[in-house]
């Protein structure tokens, strides 16, 4: 019984760890979010005559101020996608692990039983 | 993250309090992190806002030293003193007169500024519920000793009462 027990522990802590692992790849998708939606919030703000450059790899190119707009865009909604995945990826596995926790308290109270019999006189 | 609803901090058991002490020293330290690195953003502002100011139209054609690398430089001559490039992230750059830059990190700096005094905001009210949590934690711990303590004084009493 015991051994069950355990293996059932070991999946808790694999499920906590995973949620732990899928929360800080949350939280570096909504820095890279933020910046994205900070630079898009800048070029609106400049003149249609405004040069834009881009750093691609080691070098400086100029691109027009719509494509520099539609580029953000475009990382803006990918972003966001990959966020929402991962939210709901996120919530798969607390349910999972939630789910776990109950099993394995009722397993626990099961245990504990046998033992509560030849005490009662 | 943590859910800071207005539960009663009486209802906790030593135990408990203790790791939510633990919970909000965390805490407290992330937001220390955050608001010592807006500072650090916000002296860099101040130092592009300082080396702005020698692009100015009479250094035009002074002599400069261009950085290579970290160790290597290479003499040349200031022949730009209208327009810089200015990084606003995520690899774009963005060509400006020394005016427009300047104002772009004027404001940028007011940006930030607003920024740490939220989390400065937020750093306080994280040193009150942690000096709640430990008045409370400091009474309830007490309180378990002098039971003990009194538990301790029935029994010897018993003690003498039976013999």
């Amino acid at each position: 019984m015991n051994t069950d027990f355990e293996k059932e522990l070991r999946q808790l802590t694999i499920f906590q760890n995973e949620i732990k692992k899928l929360q800080t790849g949350q939280i570096d998708i909504v820095t890279k979010l933020n910046e994205s939606k900070f630079v898009l919030q800048e070029l609106k703000l400049l003149p249609k005559t405004a040069k834009v450059y881009q750093l691609v790899g080691p070098t400086l190119l100029e691109v027009t101020l719509n494509e520099a707009k539609e580029n953000v865009e475009n990382r803006l909604d990918l972003l966001g996608k990959e966020e929402k995945k991962t939210l709901e990826i996120i919530k798969e596995t607390q349910q999972k692990h939630d789910k776990k926790k109950n099993e394995l308290i009722a397993f626990q109270r099961k245990l504990m039983q046998p033992k509560n019999v030849p005490k009662k006189k | 993250m943590t859910n800071k609803s207005s539960f009663d901090l009486n209802n906790l058991n030593p135990l408990q309090l203790n790791s939510l002490k633990e919970q909000i020293s965390t805490e407290y330290q992330k937001y220390r992190q955050s608001y010592t690195q807006l500072l650090e953003i916000k002296s860099l502002y101040s130092n592009t806002l300082f080396s702005l100011e020698s692009l100015q139209p009479e250094n035009l054609n002074q002599p400069i030293l261009a950085p290579l690398t970290e160790s290597l430089y290479l003499p040349g001559k200031l022949t730009n003193v209208k327009s810089v490039l200015t990084d606003i992230g995520t690899n774009f750059f963005v060509e400006r007169s020394v005016e427009d830059a300047q104002e772009y990190f004027k404001r940028q700096t007011k940006i930030v500024e607003e920024k740490a005094q939220e989390v400065l905001k937020t750093m306080k009210q994280n040193e009150e519920s942690l000096k709640a949590v430990n008045t409370v934690l400091e009474r309830k711990v007490y309180q378990q000793q002098r039971k003990t303590m009194q538990q301790q004084q029935q029994q010897q009493q018993q003690k003498v009462l039976k013999k």
